[in-house]
């Protein structure tokens, strides 16, 4: 089954360790903010997935607060940053290509007061951290800077960025949600005040995820209650899912370069693939040091991705994202494709592969023969002339 | 996600292709998404005896120009003009809303062929 699975961005299989480590715990109910023994155990087990948490990004075990994923993430970091600026509201930087639950959080400040200035990419993808630089403004704010981008892949000068940042003694976020678990990243290194991750995108469980604070104090809660994760994220601990996420930081840590090196063999055999499928263009870069190792985003002119996905998904059980969903109207149309500057026709004939660590050579092939074969098929019965005729 | 009707058209069509002798040609385009559909047809008298379409759309607008020159092939103008506006909406069995665009298509694929009634055999 998992062998025509292409969706890895939109989520991942439960590694067997992980959903080993999980039902061992099934029944282990105590609450860790208890003071009894039952309330202990689960204090230790939750104190041990915090250090494997810690252990995969370079952290402490004390910056790393639990949440409920990437988007409850974003949007502790964003609104418990500048709510302490809410009666003196200035500039936020984004970039144009960032996940909705920063976008959104974005607009949500700019319509109270905020100004936000969102930053364009290059044709390949990328934010220019020059263009960071210049767009800073005296009443800087926040600087959110995705890590690796979920549709195109492209993997951000974070270090720069920060640098940049810093050097203005600006907060600096970086959504990881796309990067954890495809590459190494040290938050040291990163010199970031805070950092998003998520554990399904590599192969946890969904529903838990994951802050890294450099300064924990920087931040008020957005929920509040009793006292929970420093006061950070208050409310009875998602014990079952921590201790997922635990586990799924410690395989991931322990395969990060086998499964890096195993997905850049497959996706450099995808790439030599696809060349053989007429009028297959690659979207954003194929650099495989500045790439996602397991992304790749592709347009076949003249036919709709999502007849491509739907075909795929319905005769061969393959199942693979697209750039615009079906819809007659253009507000469904990729906002990370439009800002790489691909037109409404390209957009609409785009699809995106994401693989993982259990895609094989074997499933590559197995891919790329129904790809042919489905675009062969669409392309069959194509008219000489589209579009608006009337 | 796609009912079953639409499924089977999408990925096994009847209908494609163009036929040389045509007596009718039935085009179709939406200027905003781009879906084209182009039905040849031939006429036995008032009888459409054969139709093949060519489309570039999504999967649902190509199971819809296979619904429907699958459906008028043996019919004639008058059986056609005779079916019942919730006749042809239930063609296409149950649409999400991002498919709903497709009912518009079949309504304007019945519309233009009727523009042709009175067309006979070349």
């Amino acid at each position: 089954m998992l062998s025509q699975y292409f969706d890895y961005n939109a989520t991942t299989p439960l590694d067997k360790q992980v959903a080993q480590e999980i039902s061992e715990h099934l029944f282990s109910f105590g609450n860790p903010s208890s003071t009894h023994h039952f309330g202990k155990m689960a204090k230790e087990k939750m104190d041990h997935a915090r250090k494997q948490a810690a252990d995969l990004i370079g952290a402490s075990s004390t910056n790393i607060f639990f949440t409920s994923g990437g988007t409850e993430g974003n949007n502790m970091i964003l609104k418990g940053w500048l709510q302490s600026f809410s009666a003196s509201p200035g500039h936020i930087i984004t970039s144009c290509i960032e996940h909705p639950s920063i976008l959104n959080v974005c607009n949500y400040f700019e319509e109270n007061g905020f100004e936000v200035t969102y930053l364009p990419v290059n044709e390949l993808g990328y934010v220019e951290p020059k263009h960071v630089e210049l767009a800073i403004q005296e009443n800087t704010q926040l600087i959110s800077i995705m890590s690796a981008n979920n549709e195109i892949g492209t993997i951000q000068a974070i270090s720069e960025i920060s640098s940049i940042a810093n050097q203005r003694d600006i907060f600096f976020h970086t959504d990881a949600v796309q990067a954890i678990g495809k590459f190494p990243l040290d938050v040291k290194e990163l010199n970031v005040h805070a950092l998003t991750f998520s554990a399904h995108k590599f192969n946890g469980p969904k529903g838990i995820g994951a802050v890294y604070l450099k300064n924990p104090s920087d931040i008020f809660p957005l929920i509040i209650g009793g006292g929970q994760e420093q006061e950070l994220r208050n409310g009875t601990e998602n014990m079952i899912g921590i201790i997922g996420l635990g586990k799924a930081c410690e395989v991931t840590k322990n395969e990060l370069e086998w499964q890096r090196e195993h997905c850049q063999i497959l996706k450099q055999s995808l790439i030599e693939k696809l060349k053989e499928i007429p009028d297959c263009f690659v979207n954003g870069d194929v650099d495989s040091q500045r790439t996602l190792p397991n992304t790749l985003n592709i347009r076949l002119n003249n036919i709709r991705g999502e007849a491509i996905a739907a075909i795929l998904n319905e005769q061969y059980r393959i199942a693979v994202s697209l750039g615009s969903a079906c819809s007659a109207t253009k507000k469904n149309l990729s906002h990370v494709l439009l800002s790489i500057g691909l037109n409404e026709d390209e957009i609409r004939s785009s699809i995106r592969i994401s693989f993982g660590k259990y895609t094989t050579e074997e499933d590559i092939h197995f891919f790329v023969n129904a790809l042919t074969n489905t675009v062969s098929n669409l392309r069959r019965f194509l008219p000489t002339e589209v579009q608006g005729v009337n | 996600m796609y009912n079953s009707v639409i499924v089977d058209h999408f990925t096994n069509p009847s209908n494609t292709g163009e036929i040389t002798d045509k007596d009718i040609q039935i085009k179709i385009g939406n200027s905003v998404c781009g879906d084209t559909i182009f039905i040849d047809i031939k006429l036995d008298r008032d009888h459409i005896i054969n139709a093949k379409f060519k489309a570039y759309g999504c999967a649902t607008s190509i199971a819809t120009a296979d619904i429907f020159s699958e459906y008028i092939i043996g019919k004639s103008f008058k059986e056609i003009q005779d079916i019942s506006v919730t006749e042809r909406k239930e063609m296409l069995g149950e649409l999400d809303p991002s498919q709903m665009h497709c009912l518009h298509i079949l309504e304007e694929l019945f519309t233009k062929l009727d523009e042709h009634q009175g067309d006979t055999a070349c």
